[in-house]
């Protein structure tokens, strides 16, 4: 029979608000008590949470949920908003919040491009155009093989490269340099392929990763490099397997029995984060605003809910810690780059 | 519970009040959609996804939906009366149906689209609700290699499509190309040919270049004769209905229209748009007046205005049977659905009985709404024929504007159609046809990208295109289209065809 729950969504959301609102007053509440914070800056005008891409993909969730539980326990305007701003991997949206400089108002939910689009030659703005605010959490890279598919475990993959390398085709995310494709580049010279010899195959898609899962269905593409979420329903079918993640140690949910590519000796591990980033020239009461504001949300049941529903992997770094891991990254992929064979970044 | 079970209790999913509600709110704004140029189905259902959040997913997936299959609807009138494309599928609207409204049948024009609409957005949806499960495994078989020959037999179809000489067409295809090229190159990631410039980092929106091409450069090119000589507004010939004849003359391209656009639908990539240059090709290559096309015949409105709407029904079946989009409308559809909390995918049909069945129903209800929406509208829509040009060709360019701005709220895109209709107003006094630049925008990209994907995955050996039945196929109907659209002209040539030449200059 039909049993329409149509409050199952949001029943969850709600719940999850006034277990935000209750986590969320209480830091607010200490603030007024001491003297100085009570002085503290706190959003007038209506904030914006700048976003490169488009309405329709997954980060814009949550976006928008972080603007839903911010509104509703009042530590931001209602009236502010969402401002997609999708193009050219995130560029255009990152060049508009690096513009605003000095506005409190401002902040962005963006993902590796970040640094990758620099190092890559894509665009002139780096991290260091941004003030950082938050590192919120980070996204397994897994590989999965279609069921009917003649390689069943990480091994059989390894195996198959070893003995020919041109026989697998992988397809990743759009474009060179980024972590999908980075994970496969650095599985294969883990197993002793020649990369920069063309031997490997990897193909990119367009329409995120839908055209890529429909291609590996139908027998064009081996193995399918992804994030968890696009993948799950069809690991859930049966028609997809997924066969290793390229993490430190194995990933929860339903990834929980696949191995790491370490567990087989090969050094290829990396991770999709997302984090929040604020304009240059922020007054120091601004960014402990943002700071203290998301030290808060990472905290509430509704967020520990929502990313463990996602299958994403809970990490947070507060302002000054992201200011340094931000460093860390740049520099790390421009050694990976320069490793792999991706040396764009020096010909800019 | 079996199929008709389902089928029935989602009907009544979709006619509960509140429900029926949202269906014809998304019908409204899918029409509106549809009219202002620029402004397509995807950007549309984008626009709403953040105020659908936190709604019941259902209704919710219900008014999106009508959105995009409510656009068809609305597209075609503004290709007809202003020559102005109000979403992409109905760019092939405009070679035909403006040419109507200029012989005062704008009427039928008109009611033409919103029949052949109504026929066809109907019929996809039973074969939507029929053949979901089989239709998506089909879809599968189509990998890059397979599609990159539809593209190529797409492509050369689309080359006849006018102008004074082969010549011309040729070279406003290959500009088209050119541009395609712009933008972040998918397989390397690298920007190509974007002159620094962070807005060309996607490429040139292929919307641009038929606003600019066709709306700006008509209201050009009519202010100039405006000034020239004041022109008599276009008057309204016979019934506003369809004559008999006119009937006669659009059964078959509705039926031929429905049946490619319900399967190009199906496959992914190029969405409905696709579908409409192959059923106008389809339609011109039948005909026995082959040069009367491009001067207002109204197989060249039936046919593709019929194949965008089943085309729309179609590219619903490997989203919900797969949870696999195929077109950009779709993949904000699919957007929509993880907004909401809803995964989509295979297992969509048994999670998520009410919302599938809903949503099918819904598109039954929502097509009766449009089509009885639709009716009145086109009394009223005749009339923007009366408007004086020192208001409409203002009208032309705001509305125009505005569609445009609203997509990405960008002024530069501004430019770019200003450019466009620049470079129209230069292509029409030189004779150059306009559609093959758009065609070849449309399908430059995915062309090339299906190719260097196939080329990867057979590490650079060719013979990957001829490696499975249908890719074959395509090859071999390319051949035939290429031979037709080579020997046909000469041949009508030596029976005197001076008439084509002239005639179908006009495109």
């Amino acid at each position: 029979m039909f049993i329409r729950n149509p409050l199952k969504g949001i029943g969850r959301q709600a719940m999850g608000l006034m277990a935000a609102a209750g986590v969320l007053t209480a830091p607010l509440a200490t603030f007024s008590a001491v003297p100085a914070a009570a002085e503290g800056w706190k959003p007038e005008k209506r904030v914006e949470i700048v976003l490169g891409v488009s309405a329709s993909e997954g980060l814009n969730r949550n976006a928008r949920l972080i603007l839903d539980w911010l509104i509703k326990d009042g530590t931001i305007p209602p009236s502010s908003v969402v401002v997609n701003k999708p193009g050219g991997g995130h560029a255009l949206a990152l060049t508009y919040t690096a513009s605003q400089v000095g506005s409190g108002e401002t902040i962005q939910l963006v993902n590796t491009p970040l640094i990758t689009n620099n190092l890559l030659g894509r665009s002139p703005i780096t991290y260091k155009d941004f003030t950082p605010i938050a590192l919120l959490y980070d996204e397994t890279v897994v590989f999965s093989v279609p069921s009917k598919s003649s390689i069943k475990t990480a091994q059989d993959l390894i195996d198959r490269l070893k003995q020919d390398p041109s026989s697998v085709v992988f397809s990743t995310a759009t474009g060179l340099g980024t972590v999908q494709h980075i994970a496969t580049l650095a599985l294969a010279k883990g197993v002793g392929v020649d990369i920069k010899g063309g031997k490997l195959k990897t193909v990119n898609f367009s329409n995120g990763n839908a055209e890529a899962i429909t291609a590996a269905l139908g027998g064009r593409i081996d193995v399918v490099v992804s994030s968890p979420q696009p993948v799950l329903p069809f690991v859930q079918s049966g028609d997809l397997r997924p066969i290793a993640v390229a993490s430190r140690e194995r990933a929860g949910g339903f990834l929980s029995d696949v191995p790491t590519w370490k567990e087989y000796g090969i050094d290829s591990v990396i991770y999709a984060w997302r984090a929040i980033v604020a304009p240059k020239g922020l007054t120091p009461e601004q960014v402990k605003f943002w700071d203290d504001t998301f030290a808060a949300l990472v905290k509430t049941p509704a967020w520990e809910e929502e990313v463990k529903k996602s299958d994403l992997n809970p990490r947070y770094l507060n302002s000054a810690d992201t200011a340094k891991f931000f460093e860390n990254e740049n520099k790390r992929y421009a050694d990976i780059y320069g490793g792999l064979g991706l040396d764009v970044a020096k010909q800019q | 519970m079996d199929g008709a079970d389902l089928f029935l209790h989602g009907l009544t999913v979709a006619l509960q009040p509140h429900n029926l509600g949202y269906i014809v709110v998304g019908c409204l704004l899918g029409t509106v959609v549809g009219i202002l140029p620029g402004l397509g189905p995807s950007a549309g259902m984008a626009l709403l996804i953040p105020i659908v959040f936190g709604m019941d997913p259902t209704s919710a997936l219900m008014m999106i939906a009508a959105i995009y299959y409510g656009a068809m609807y609305g597209g075609s009138a503004t290709s007809i009366l202003l020559n102005t494309p109000g979403e992409a599928s109905s760019v092939m609207t405009t070679l035909d149906g403006y040419q109507m409204a200029r012989n005062g049948r704008a009427g039928a024009a008109l009611a033409v689209s919103a029949i052949g609409s109504f026929i066809a957005g109907t019929v996809g949806i039973v074969l939507l609700s029929a053949l979901s499960r089989p239709l998506a495994q089909f879809a599968l078989q189509f990998g890059p290699p397979e599609y990159f020959t539809l593209m190529v037999f797409s492509m050369l179809s689309a080359a006849s499509l006018g102008g004074r000489t082969v010549a011309r067409g040729l070279l406003s295809m290959l500009i088209g190309l050119v541009i395609a090229t712009i933008g972040i190159d998918l397989q390397s990631g690298m920007p190509r040919f974007t002159g620094g410039f962070p807005q060309l980092l996607d490429g040139v929106d292929f919307i641009l270049a038929a606003v600019g091409l066709f709306a700006l450069s008509e209201v050009f090119v009519s202010l100039e004769d405006h000034f020239r000589n004041p022109a008599q507004l276009i008057g309204i010939k016979g019934r506003l209905w369809l004559t008999r004849e006119e009937w006669r003359r659009s059964v078959g391209p509705i039926i031929r229209g429905t049946a490619i656009g319900f399967v190009k639908g199906v496959l992914p990539g190029g969405g409905a748009t696709v579908s409409t240059m192959l059923s106008y090709s389809l339609e011109r290559a039948l005909s026995k007046d082959k040069a009367k096309f491009g001067t207002g015949m109204i197989e060249g409105v039936a046919g593709p205005e019929a194949a965008n709407n089943s085309s729309a029904a179609g590219s619903m079946v490997p989203l919900l049977a797969l949870g696999l989009p195929g077109s950009g409308a779709t993949a904000v559809l699919l957007g929509a659905f993880v907004i909401l909390g809803i995964q989509p995918g295979p297992l969509l049909i048994n999670q998520h009985p009410e919302v599938f069945w809903g949503l099918v129903n819904s598109m039954y209800v929502g097509n009766v709404v449009l089509f009885v929406m639709n009716l009145p509208l086109i009394f009223l829509f005749v009339q923007l024929l009366r408007i004086p040009t020192g208001i409409l060709f203002p009208l032309v360019i705001a509305i125009a504007s505005i569609g445009v701005y609203a997509v990405n709220g960008s002024v530069f895109d501004l430019y770019i159609v200003f450019g466009f209709g620049l470079l129209g107003y230069a292509f029409r006094k030189l004779d150059v046809p306009t559609a093959p630049l758009v065609l070849a925008l449309v399908l430059g990209g995915m062309m090339e990208q299906s190719f260097r994907q196939s080329m990867t995955i057979s590490g650079g050996d060719l013979s990957i295109f001829v490696s499975s039945g249908l890719a074959i196929l395509f090859l071999v109907l390319s051949v035939l289209a290429l031979g037709a659209a080579l020997v046909v002209p000469s041949l009508l040539k030596a029976r005197g065809g001076r008439v084509f030449v002239e005639e179908a200059a006009d495109v």
